[in-house]
């Protein structure tokens, strides 16, 4: 049957396809189909800032209301990515500026955002409503003045884990005393003390609040005000909760936690007296996320508070849990779904506390709704792996951070290659790994194999050769992100699978052996990727060719060789010539 | 006519099949509330863009979608059971509750319709919808370099 539709009807069913793919997807069938979705596109992702321009976006989709960008490689966590390399938001920003005026949401992760371009953002778009910059920098509170003062619209302020430039705690105080519209409220990365009045009067008027993460300037002893005035709360992050234990403020604590009756997340908790933690107690049965990652509070403390949450889905903590406390939990949470266990002092040479890979084990035993995992420890053995591994295949994202590098099976000393294997062997869906410990590679050979679903891969000092990487690059036919430090991978893998790369967002590999040379050979083949070296050296050209370059992105574009690169970046161009920025 | 007798609508299929429906249950469709409204019923109402088999249906969500007696969870039931029907069929309701301009109709079976395409490919959306291809190859490896490196 040949169907007519008319536009209206394929807008209306194309409104309804959740996924970018889908919506990529139904615009690949015919010419008139592209041109309905483009037009009824409202929100964009963009997984690399440098994949394509910002006009490129604006051409295609001329109706856009929500757009998401990334920028920096995800090493830049762990300051693996100089500063000036780039992620400049403002030529975003600038450009949605002209032609995006109804756009309601900008969300940003790892880029760099000037107070300029919040300025810009204040002024350009009516109807503006969320905010969100995640581990975002290069601003200051006045930008946040701005956002205040002229979003009349807005809903959503986050600005988790973002490095902000705190000039005063003045900014909060530009929100007008008409402004009422507010949602959510992440300040929690802020140093500086807000006006408690200010803060006070904004909850108040707020009727609409549902998440407010304070800043560790909020004591402890302020909280019930706070608590009183927006008693719809879902999500909760403390201040800093050091002030010494008082009966009022402790009492108070409970009446105004105890109207709570909608709190699902709690998170904050620096420094945290023991003592403070039964005040939660009665919120306790609803929480599904609690995040004690700065709860500087002993296992038997913890295991109190976790006890009382029976419908814990996700925990952050820290090795404090101890794997006596971790076996509490597995009993006590039977539909925990992700744990993160952060290291207290990694720096110590020796264990400062008592989590081994057993604690992990028994989670995994425990829990059988367990998916998401980023553990911390210093000590991990094959055996270990293998029960986990069989324990819940029903894994998705496994980090493991063994913070020795290197570091074997502490029981039979042999590398964790076998550990490793039966993960990705077991855990069929499992999108997300990261490696640690002495891993030669065979690990790697495992990994080409089976692990056919993942998408993102972080190694650093494993392997023995170019091998472990070719097997990685041919065998891993989901693999969007692949990070490398600290590995003998060398330039055959990298050019054998050249064309692999351009089904993939990225690839970064530093403290490798890859040469001047290769990289060359690797841009003169594949006119379609960036292939950046970041060499704070001098010009690589000043070395010889088989000289190992020190950091290389490599990532597929459509926007051709990037034009703001930092004297410390060269893209290896289709004629083998140097480009400077 | 008694005041406590239901008012009833004919309606007529484009391939000339009556239906009785309750007036109440068939204002649902904004196209037959406008008609009722401005006075404009005809005796039967002649929908030229629906056959039997697909007015049937349409029929059949309307009326349940009507009673005032039914839950929202039961509704919901019964929309769960009402769209287990192959693709095309749900195709060409979508067709008639776009004429018809039945709104929660079109929202139940658009939901549906965008949840059976999840990942399907290009391939895959242009048979079951019957569509022509008409990119050029060229053309279409562009595009199709854009949407994953760009977009996705």
């Amino acid at each position: 049957m040949v169907y007519s539709f008319p536009e209206e009807v394929l807008e209306y069913v194309f409104a309804f396809l959740s996924s970018d793919k889908d919506r990529n997807a139904v615009s690949l069938v015919c010419k008139s189909w592209y041109e309905i979705e483009r037009w009824c596109r409202r929100r964009v992702f963009i997984g690399n800032c440098y994949a394509v321009s910002p006009q490129i976006m604006i051409r295609r989709f001329p109706e856009v209301r929500a757009v998401k960008i990334k920028g920096k490689p995800h090493f830049a966590d762990f300051n693996l990515v100089p500063e000036r390399w780039g992620a400049y938001v403002y030529p975003w920003i600038s450009a949605m500026a002209r032609s995006y005026p109804w756009l309601e949401e900008i969300k940003l992760k790892r880029m760099v955002v000037t107070d300029e371009s919040l300025e810009l953002i204040s002024k350009s778009f009516k109807n503006f409503k969320v905010l969100s910059l995640s581990s975002c920098e290069g601003f200051t509170t006045d930008g946040l003045s701005s956002i205040a003062a002229n979003c009349r619209n807005l809903r959503e302020l986050d600005l988790r884990e973002s490095e902000v430039e705190d000039l005063s705690g003045h900014w909060l105080s530009h929100f007008p005393d008409n402004f009422t519209s507010l949602v959510s409220l992440n300040m929690s990365c802020l140093g500086s003390e807000v006006s408690f009045s200010a803060l006070e009067r904004l909850i108040s008027r707020c009727p609409n609040l549902k998440t407010l993460r304070l800043n560790r300037a909020v004591p402890v002893e302020k909280l019930a005000s706070l608590l009183r005035r927006a008693p719809q709360l879902v999500e909760f992050g403390t201040g800093a909760c050091s002030t010494e234990i008082r009966t009022d403020i402790f009492s108070n604590l409970v009446e105004a936690f105890s109207g709570c009756k909608h709190l699902e997340s709690l998170s904050g908790f620096w420094d945290v007296v023991p003592a403070y933690l039964p005040a939660m107690y009665c919120v306790c049965s609803r929480i599904t996320k609690l995040n004690l990652s700065y709860a500087t509070v002993q296992s038997p403390d913890l295991v109190e508070l976790i006890s009382q949450c029976s419908n814990l889905k996700c925990l952050w903590v820290l090795d404090y849990i101890e794997d006596a406390g971790l076996k509490a939990l597995s009993s006590y949470c039977k539909d925990l779904q992700e744990l993160r266990v952060f290291p207290s002092d990694p720096y110590s040479a020796e264990p400062n506390v008592s989590l081994t890979e057993q604690g992990l084990v028994t989670v995994s035993a425990g829990c059988p709704k367990l998916q998401s995992v980023l553990y911390f420890c210093r000590q991990m053995s094959n055996a270990a792996l293998i029960a986990i591994a069989r324990n819940r295949p029903n894994l998705l994202r496994f980090r493991l951070c063994i913070i020795e590098p290197q570091a074997p099976d502490y029981l039979t000393l042999e590398p964790l290659d076998t550990g490793f294997g039966a993960i990705v062997e077991h855990c069929k869906e499992l999108r997300r790994l990261s490696l640690s410990g002495l891993l030669t590679d065979r690990v790697f050979e495992y990994i080409g194999t089976h692990a056919k679903k993942l998408e993102m891969l972080s190694l650093a000092f494993a392997g023995d050769s170019d091998l472990g990487l070719h097997h990685v690059l041919s065998g891993c036919e989901s693999l969007r992100k692949l990070e490398i430090r600290d590995c003998p991978f060398g330039d055959r893998a990298l050019l054998a699978n050249a064309a692999k790369l351009e089904t993939m967002r990225s690839l970064w590999m530093s403290s490798c052996s890859v040469s001047y040379g290769a990289c060359k050979l690797l841009g003169q083949k594949m006119p379609n990727l960036n292939v950046e070296v970041i060499d704070e050296r001098g010009p690589p050209d000043s070395r010889p060719e088989s000289i190992s370059v020190e950091k290389l992105y490599v990532y597929r574009t459509v926007a051709g060789p990037r034009a703001d690169k930092p004297d410390f970046v060269w893209t290896m161009d289709e004629d083998g010539a140097l480009r400077f920025s | 006519m008694s005041s406590s007798e239901e008012r009833k609508l004919i309606l007529k299929s484009s391939d000339n099949e009556e239906f009785v429906v309750k007036e109440s249950s068939a204002v649902q469709c904004l196209t037959i509330k406008n008609l009722v409204e401005d006075r404009c019923v005809s005796d039967p109402i002649p929908l030229a863009n629906v056959d039997s088999k697909i007015l049937a249906l349409v029929i059949e969500f309307m009326e349940k979608h009507a009673e005032t007696t039914l839950s929202n969870s039961e509704k919901k039931e019964f929309d769960v059971e009402f769209v287990k029907k192959p693709f095309d069929d749900l195709l060409e309701l979508i067709l008639a509750a776009n004429y018809l301009d039945f709104r929660e109709l079109m929202d139940v079976l658009c939901n549906t319709c965008a949840k059976q395409m999840e990942n399907w490919s290009v391939e895959e959306v242009r048979e079951k919808f019957n569509i022509q291809n008409d990119y050029t190859v060229e053309e279409e490896k562009a595009a199709r370099a854009e949407n994953p490196w760009a977009f996705e």
